[in-house]
């Protein structure tokens, strides 16, 4: 940090959406250190099952109707995605195990069936195609399949991606393009001193090496901290209305393919996906439970394992896949997501605070690369190719400040 | 799933040594008792025993499993003990409302041929013992390369015999033991190469408390090693193996000596042949069920990996959580039993059932002989391990690390020039699915650490574990699920 | 080449059980484990991993899981895979070993 300690951007959050933006900062030709309190893709970006959805998920349609419309306005977000990823193999120029064979969401009753056209035609509206299977065209489409299942969403565009090399390819691209990356290291106070953001950086002590502060400044701080989003806010005295929460994944061990999709259910948190090694990974959205500390959640130890969790998750993805039934599981892992209370990401700026951009939201690994790419079109161009208005931090200003601690 | 879970005073999990141990200290007091082991009959790999219907003539004779023997004899089949066989413990969770009185307590699911099994327990005790520590050198996959404790217990418990030509080789003294078990069931010993030099035996004349305390031990041993050389056993000192060759299976082994820095040169190679090779560089202990709940472990080189801390009544940083035998620092048998007694009188305090003053004396013999036998078991960790630069310096680029996802010491050392903020093992096991397989890493865990240490010039302390996640073993879905 | 046996005297008054392996008869004592049988057999390779290259069993005690092993009752009933080294021999079991001797694409 001898060199140079003013950047055109701070990044903070070495995850997915971090490294994203980074890297479309760094490759726009913007000079940007990336501050990652740990080890990079430690966190939701590297735990998460490496789901590319597309369809609104079960928990945006879970809800009655009217919210319905309110979650649909990710839609645009959903579309642009599916570009991103069909091109980020090629943009980054390695292999990152994207498969968009397709993805089913399954219904199993009348009433799910119901749910799940309902949500198709809304979709529709927004421009993505799903294309609705019904009774013996699903056991076509999906042999695997349960023969209970009623109905599915079929959208040709889903799959997966692996998170183990997603975050890592951005970051290293981004450093080829010039970017800084510190690991290990804490931002602290964050300072707005004319047009400019003064960072405190602790890094943490290693073999042979005290802990060290120094400042850096940067034209503009992005907060990419997914969960920890709100800690940052409040060091540059802002609030922003992040809720962690703890998510329960599992994987079995590698056999033969023969899930080609990504498997999703209308009305019950599940994922379901082989990735290319062959192990299955089953997920979907069920809890864990944050370690108390000082009769707080505590964010820095791995969450809980909630053993009816698991239990719950596998029953349901044998119900729907009976050919898991002798799969050994193999791990389950926890991860901490960063979610807000209308379930859309918070992208931007707010007028009162300029210079300080958030980027953080769910749905952080099949939007990440969307969100990084769009955040770096609005740091170095001011405008994005997507209207961004609707996910703006503006939109907490009224209901719940982000000007809170000042 | 079945209705409200069973529920237990005392779980001991294991039936090895220190679990019998115990549960005969635990036995008369009224309390319910329940033993898990994945073996059919109890005795642990030190007294691993055959099926009732085989016949083993002169079963474990020698000396040093007669202390082990007397318990089991006493022990076995005891009918206030609830028995569980062929079972295994895949997971370990706190339990927030514990049955009965008790500070804290956890729940468990059992899993065997049946399916799962929920069960409560106010206090547990895991003494789940070890396994070998495999040394990686080129070779170290090919069938026929085993632990030496996988050719003792296959000849202890199946009476099978695992080559017609056998090569031990190591650095713990066990294989001088091995060696002998084999002779007398008729097999063949091709040599039994040892890292130390020939005079490192005699070190232990520096510490004659020890030597007096554990002279049974000491003298057992120095009678099979004159055994064996009466027998014509190549015993061979200052050497390592280097290669295990051939295609479907092992056919030769070269062994090479080790040089003053610990590493092997390659010059003034042996080729022996031989159809099996035992590994017996020392082991690692099954401490995985304790961190998983979050109790403290702190790394040991010597004596077994990560070792499950406790208190003066074997009771773990997890309150509730008892520890016995290997899981506390690698000892052996006799200093396993010990600690079983005494986590025996632990948990009959802290369910109420010994006041303080009893469980004292109930402890205070066992806990003089454990400092003997903690004396013994340092001093064999030092005399019983191979140079520290043996554990990542014999294996060329294309030598697997992790056997079940087939990585390479060199997919990890490019892995770490490339990934340059890789710090920790979970990281590496992240970016290269080293330790991601059925073993779940235990086979890979220290030498992964080992090499990242090595590469990033700091402890393994800073490097840490691979996360011990739940399952604990892997588990089919459907027996969770009960389908 | 001999490989592993059986140490002699234990071997006369036990119950013989045939299992298959790979589609192949083999002769097993009452008691044995699936591994135990398969070495005092002479095979030693119990799977082939990711490249093509034989495993074979290795602690023997339920850890490593390199034993194993595909096993199924009558007609292919109740499939399932199992550690050999930790499963007893029973009548008309039979064995499949996993992977084979080609490498992964």
């Amino acid at each position: 940090m001898t060199t140079n300690s003013a950047f055109d951007v701070v990044v903070i959050g070495g995850g997915l959406i971090g490294c994203a933006t980074a890297y479309y900062l760094a490759k726009g030709g913007a000079t940007v250190l990336m501050v990652e309190k740990g080890e990079l893709n430690r966190q939701a970006s590297g735990r998460n099952a490496g789901s590319l959805h597309f369809q609104l998920e079960h928990r945006l349609i879970d809800h009655a109707n009217g919210a319905l419309e309110q979650f649909a306005r990710i839609m645009p977000l959903n579309l642009a995605a599916i570009n991103d990823w069909a091109n980020l193999e090629s943009e980054l120029g390695t292999d990152l195990e994207v498969t968009m064979d397709g993805g089913l969401m399954l219904a199993e009753t009348a009433d799910e069936v119901a749910l799940l056209e309902r949500k198709c035609s809304l979709e529709k509206r927004w421009g993505l195609s799903t294309q609705l299977l019904y009774g013996s065209e699903v056991q076509k489409k999906a042999p695997y399949l349960c023969d209970e299942i009623q109905a599915a969403a079929f959208c040709a565009q889903e799959g997966h991606a692996n998170p183990r090399l997603v975050t890592i390819a951005l970051a290293e691209s981004a450093v080829r393009h010039g970017a800084r990356i510190l690991t290990h290291s804490r931002v602290g106070v964050l300072e707005r001193t004319g047009r400019e953001w003064r960072a405190c950086i602790v890094r943490d002590a290693a073999a042979g090496r005290d802990e060290e502060t120094h400042d850096v400044t940067g034209g503009t701080v992005v907060n990419a901290a997914g969960a920890w989003a709100g800690v940052v806010a409040e060091n540059a005295g802002l609030h922003c209305p992040i809720r962690a929460v703890p998510l329960l994944m599992n994987a079995t061990e590698r056999r033969e393919p023969f899930i080609p999709h990504l498997i999703q259910h209308v009305s019950r948190p599940l994922s379901v996906k082989q990735v290319r090694d062959g192990n299955i990974l089953i997920g979907g959205g069920w809890p864990a439970h944050f370690e108390q500390r000082h009769g707080r959640p505590d964010l820095e130890s791995r969450a809980r394992i909630d053993d009816q969790s698991i239990l719950e998750n596998l029953q349901v993805a044998q119900r729907m896949v009976p050919g898991l039934a002798s799969f050994h599981l193999l791990r389950c892992w926890t991860g901490i997501v960063g979610v807000t209370a209308d379930e859309l990401p918070v992208l931007g700026e707010v007028a009162e605070v300029p210079g300080f951009v958030t980027a953080v939201g769910s749905s952080g690994f099949t939007l990440g690369p969307t969100y990084g790419r769009l955040i770096s079109e609005l740091i170095l161009t001011g405008r994005t190719s997507i209207d961004i208005d609707p996910y703006s931090p503006a939109r907490f200003t009224r209901t719940n400040p982000i000007k809170g601690a000042h | 799933m079945k209705g409200a879970p069973a529920q237990t005073d005392v779980l001991i999990i294991g039936a090895g040594p220190a679990s019998l141990a115990a549960a005969s200290a635990v036995l008369g007091h009224n309390l319910s008792i329940t033993i898990v082991d994945e073996q059919l009959r109890p005795g642990g790999q030190f007294l691993r025993q055959p099926p009732r219907c085989m016949q083993a003539h002169n079963w474990l004779d020698g000396r040093l499993y007669r202390p082990a023997k007397r318990l089991l004899q006493t022990i076995e089949d005891h009918p206030d003990i609830d028995w569980r066989f062929g079972t295994t413990v895949s997971a370990l969770f706190p339990d927030p409302q514990p049955p009965g009185i008790g500070a804290a307590g956890h729940s468990v699911w059992l899993t065997g041929a049946a399916g799962m099994e929920r069960l409560r327990a106010r206090t547990v005790l895991l003494a789940s013992g070890c396994y070998e520590r495999p040394l990686m050198f080129p070779g170290w996959t090919l069938p026929g390369v085993m632990g030496a404790g996988a050719i003792q217990t296959l000849l202890k418990s199946q009476q099978v015999v695992s080559g017609d030509r056998i090569l031990l080789v190591g650095s713990h003294p066990l294989q001088l033991i091995v060696a002998d078990q084999i002779l007398k069931a008729g097999g063949k010993v091709a040599g039994v190469v040892f890292s130390q030099p020939a005079l490192a035996g005699g070190s232990i004349l520096q510490h004659p408390g020890v030597l007096f305390s554990h002279f049974l031990q000491f003298t057992e041993i120095a009678r099979v090693f004159f055994r064996l050389r009466r027998a014509g056993v190549r015993v061979i000192f200052g050497s390592a193996i280097t290669e295990a060759k051939g295609t479907g299976g092992v056919l030769a082994a070269t062994i090479a000596p080790i040089d003053s820095m610990g590493g092997v040169s390659g010059t003034g190679t042996t080729e022996f042949e031989c159809d099996a090779v035992g590994l017996c560089y020392g082991f690692l202990v099954s401490s995985e069920l304790a961190r998983q709940v979050g109790a403290e472990a702190l790394w040991s080189e010597n004596r077994g990996g990560w070792l499950v801390q406790h208190d003066e009544w074997m009771e773990s940083t997890v309150p509730g959580l008892f520890v016995a035998g290997e899981v506390t620092g690698m000892a052996g048998a006799d200093a396993a039993i010990v600690e079983g007694v005494i986590a025996g009188m632990g948990i009959l305090r802290s369910l109420g059932n010994l006041d303080t003053q009893q469980a004292e004396l109930g402890a205070s013999d066992h806990r003089r002989q454990r400092e003997k036998n903690e004396r013994f078991a340092r001093c064999l960790a030092d005399l019983a391990s191979p140079p520290h630069a043996l554990w990542t310096g014999l294996m060329a680029p294309e030598t697997i690390v992790c056997r079940c996802e087939t990585v390479t010491r060199q997919e990890l050392d490019d892995a770490l020039s490339v990934h340059t903020h890789i710090q920790t093992a979970d990281a590496l096991k992240l970016l290269t699915r080293i330790g991601m397989g059925l073993c779940q890493g235990r086979l890979c865990h220290s030498t992964a650490a080992q090499v990242l240490s090595v590469t990033r010039k700091t402890s393994i302390e800073n490097v840490g574990s691979f996360h011990a996640a739940v399952p604990a073993r892997p588990v089919p879905i459907n027996k969770l699920t009960n389908t | 080449m001999i490989l592993a046996f059986r140490v002699e005297k234990v071997v006369e008054q036990r119950r013989t059980v045939t299992i298959h392996v790979n589609g192949r008869p083999l002769a097993a004592f009452e008691g044995e484990t699936i591994a135990a049988a398969m070495l005092a057999s002479g095979l030693r390779i119990f799977s082939y991993d990711r490249d093509g290259h034989p495993r074979g069993a290795f602690c023997n005690m339920g850890v490593c899981y390199e034993c194993l092993v595909e096993v199924s009752g009558p007609r292919g009933s109740d499939k399932r895979r199992v550690r050999a080294c930790q499963t007893q021999v029973e009548a008309d079991l039979s064995v499949r070993m996993l992977g084979t001797a080609t490498a992964r694409p």
